[in-house]
């Protein structure tokens, strides 16, 4: 399961880096949400990757091994979901923004092709 | 009272958060909207002096919220460094939000500016405040998001072009940073930075570690624009509108360099060795190519975001150094230039009014025209050159010094070298826009005073801190010595665990 998700991290990351070296603005905002998500599932995997005991259990639970239906199940770490969360909200208000941005970009440069956005030299 | 229930280091954040929303409400009331405005930066500055003058009397203020105990919750902590770091906040965003009464002259404009503007102080505050890792994160975005706005908001093409490279930039290091800290909470199971240091210091930290260390480091090294990762940078500070490149220069660059102090000296101490030997090669080369760039601009406010560079890498070759004494040179380097780039920002906007254009051919006169206006570049202007009796000469002076003290020659050298180019182009700049008989004609012109306050106010301060150089050094001497010592900053911070 690891190994799939390293592999599934390093396609994103990979197929994001690949997006965002293209010239076309779209494909640019496109490979800049394939990394967001990237990083979204090494988020998931900080917190999964290290299970310990479960958080917020009665102590006098916990010395049983917290209540039971929980017992069959190694409890994974649940801050980094929380994190997730947080993260998503921000990069989807960055996409929103700088798609806005790239159609203003094309109306005022007439082009969506990012060598074109080049009035400042130097 | 208890320890980390009082409010006063969650103010700086809080309050203009509120003005902002305020401001939203507010939007179509313009004289009630900009009063609440005056008002709560009014509230916001007096709340960063506050901060300032509790910090560096020696105590260290903690909030917890919500009630939260530290590594489960989110901390605010303010030691010396915050202190310092938000008393150049209240200076600068003071200062710029003055000018931008004068600036920002449409109704439309301001209705969008003036929140914009309290949301990016919120941000910056923040991320000098929080003592946890994510937050920081958080509060960054809150910064980057309103900064995109900021430059782009008027519309212009090249506003566009360098919003689109800026946020291009900063979306790929925001997740850099988030990765960084992902790994970072894998290998120690913690958010909250005292927690982090001392988790590290306890265990000799994973091979691993300089994964997430670097990430992190290259992330604050491209919101500080070291090259060669600055490339971004002379285009969102030259086409912002002005008080907001004051902003950019003075105060956001300045977040990058905070966190580079708080990674070298809590965060990631078991390296301190490889990241100031990584940020001693960069340096020079930073402040070297930055001065170069800068004396090759034909644009005023092209050649102060250059300049920017350049200075920034003054700063970063201070850190490289290593010893108290340097870190206290680097403290008043990061003072004083916040001061002095911000005034020069400010007075672009004074030609701008002139004579609607910020291209060096384009000024001329401006001594016949308006000699408080010159008066006040000339300071600003001999301070960025570092000439006595100016603030900038005793910054430069204690890099040196500190670089002399610790034996990095070439670097120094270097240092050097680029003080004399660095007094090329400024001298330059100000010999075409005051003396030479250029384009713009000599009639006299009266700036009003929302425009020549600001940079007379910071012209002023460049010379009241280069008088007041020996208890200022003072202070950073101080700072410095309490950032070396962790437990003035973890002593602060109770962990439950």
């Amino acid at each position: 399961m690891s190994l799939l998700l390293s592999i599934t991290i390093a396609v994103l990351f990979g197929c994001g880096t690949y997006l965002m070296l293209r010239r076309n603005i779209i494909r640019m905002v496109l490979g800049l949400s394939l990394i967001s998500h990237a990083t979204n599932l090494i988020l998931i995997a900080s917190g999964w990757m290290r299970p310990g005991p479960a958080p917020f259990i009665a102590e006098e639970e916990a010395h049983h091994g917290g209540p039971a239906g929980l017992q069959a199940f190694t409890p994974i770490d649940p801050l980094p979901q929380a994190l997730i969360l947080t993260a998503i909200v921000i990069s989807f208000a960055s996409t929103a923004f700088l798609l806005v941005l790239a159609y203003r970009a094309y109306v005022a440069f007439g082009s969506a092709n990012v060598a074109e956005f080049r009035r400042q030299r130097g | 009272m208890k320890p980390g229930s009082e409010l006063l280091p969650m103010l700086p954040i809080l309050l203009p958060l509120g003005t902002a929303i305020l401001l939203l409400l507010l939007r179509k009331k313009p004289a009630i909207r900009n009063l609440v405005a005056a008002a709560g930066a009014l509230a916001t500055i007096a709340a960063d002096l506050l901060v300032c003058a509790r910090t560096l009397g020696g105590e260290v203020l903690t909030h917890r919220l919500g009630g939260w105990p530290p590594p489960f919750g989110i901390l605010v902590v303010a030691d010396g460094l915050n202190g310092l770091m938000l008393a150049v906040s209240a200076v600068v965003s003071g200062c710029a939000l003055w000018f931008a009464f004068a600036y920002v002259r449409r109704e439309f404009d301001r209705r969008v500016f003036l929140p914009l503007f309290m949301f990016q102080l919120t941000g910056i505050n923040g991320a000098f405040l929080t003592g946890d890792i994510f937050n920081l994160f958080v509060f960054f975005e809150v910064m980057l998001m309103s900064t995109y706005c900021l430059i782009s908001f008027l519309g212009e093409d090249r506003q566009i072009e360098a919003t689109f490279k800026t946020i291009s930039m900063s979306l790929v290091s925001s997740t850099l940073m988030l990765t960084g800290i992902a790994i970072l909470y894998a290998m120690f199971g913690t958010l909250n930075m005292a927690h982090l240091a001392q988790r590290m210091a306890q265990a000799p930290p994973p091979p691993g570690i300089y994964l997430p260390a670097m990430l992190l480091a290259a992330v604050f090294c491209l919101k500080g624009a070291m090259i060669p990762l600055h490339f971004w940078l002379p285009d969102a500070h030259s086409s912002a509108p002005t008080p907001i490149s004051a902003m950019l220069s003075g105060l956001v660059v300045k977040v990058g360099m905070y966190g580079l102090v708080r990674m070298l000296t809590l965060l990631f101490v078991p390296l301190r060795a490889d990241l100031e030997a990584f940020l001693g090669v960069a340096a020079p080369i930073t402040i070297v190519l930055g001065a170069l760039g800068a004396l090759a601009q034909s644009d005023y406010k092209r050649m102060l975001a250059y300049s920017t560079i350049s200075q920034i890498g003054y700063i970063l070759l201070a850190l490289s150094f290593g010893t108290a004494m340097a870190l206290s040179a680097a403290l008043l380097y990061v003072v004083n230039h916040a001061v002095i780039k911000a005034g020069l920002f400010l007075t672009s906007g004074l030609f701008l009014a002139r004579t609607g254009s910020v291209e060096l051919s384009d000024q001329g006169r401006l001594l016949e025209a308006s000699p408080g206006s010159a008066a006040a570049f000339l300071l600003s202007a001999m301070a960025l050159a570092g000439l006595p009796p100016t603030n900038g000469f005793f910054s430069k002076f204690a890099v040196i010094q500190a670089g002399l003290a610790t034996r990095h020659y070439v670097g120094t050298a270097l240092a050097l070298g680029a003080a004399v180019i660095t007094l090329m182009y400024i001298m330059r700049a100000w010999q075409l826009v005051c003396w030479a008989p250029g384009r713009a004609s000599p009639a006299p012109w009266r700036p009003s005073l929302a425009q020549i306050g600001p940079v007379g106010l910071l012209a002023g301060l460049c010379v009241l801190l280069g008088l007041g150089a020996g208890p200022l050094k003072a202070l950073t001497d101080q700072v410095g010595f309490w950032l070396l010592d962790p437990s003035h900053y973890l002593g602060a911070v109770p962990l439950a665990s």
